[in-house]
């Protein structure tokens, strides 16, 4: 991999994640503030629930590391 | 007895489908009025329908990105008010998509992530309060 492909690789990772922790602050400030409206927690940890599958899989795409973790 | 001061109107757009759901609730439980689009060309659909006071957009999306959003807004509804958020990415000649987006009209600008707090005290900036519950 290039320098510049890298960078750019690093860029998107970057990008992708700030995405994923925006989802998930908002809804961690919606259940905070939820109360007794398990309308709202439930669509919050709807949120919660996807963004977990969605961080993993970009875990499980990174390029794996000799002698790193399996 | 005056009549009640009418609702702040927001479009939300973002293509990240739990983010636009999250800040949508958000801003629906502090008393706004919230409209969602997941693109730019149907968030310019919206505002063309019925311009908001508010515009909160993403920057980063395929086809129609948030920069041309704030562009055409500005240009077609200047009086709308622009707030740009984004995760980063990939810089515009050497500039950050967030320093880009305040020079494309962008009133304001909030790099993800924020806290709720964060995002209504920027909206009480752009002077859009939600009515008084």
């Amino acid at each position: 991999m290039s320098d510049d492909e890298l960078r750019r690789a690093v860029v998107t990772l970057s990008h992708e994640l700030r995405n994923s922790l925006a989802s998930i602050r908002t809804a961690v400030d919606l259940l905070r503030d939820a109360g007794d409206e398990p309308a709202i927690a439930e669509k919050a940890l709807g949120i919660l629930a996807r963004q977990v599958v969605q961080l993993t899989r970009l875990l499980d795409d990174l390029p794996k590391q000799p002698g790193g973790p399996g | 007895m005056n009549p009640a001061p009418p609702v702040a109107r927001i479009l939300v757009v973002d293509d990240n489908a739990d983010m636009r759901l999250g800040v949508q609730l958000l801003l629906e439980r502090a008393g706004y009025e919230v409209a969602a689009a997941p693109s730019g060309a149907r968030a310019l659909e919206l505002v063309r329908r019925a311009p908001p006071d508010v515009l909160i957009t993403d920057i980063f999306m395929p086809e129609t990105d948030g920069l041309e959003i704030i562009a055409r807004c500005k240009k077609e509804f200047p009086g709308v008010k622009i707030l740009a958020i984004s995760g980063g990415g990939d810089r515009v000649r050497n500039k950050s998509y967030l320093t880009t987006a305040e020079v494309a009209g962008a009133d304001a600008v909030l790099p993800k992530p924020f806290e709720a707090a964060v995002l209504l005290e920027t909206l009480r900036g752009l002077a859009v309060a939600p009515p008084s519950r």
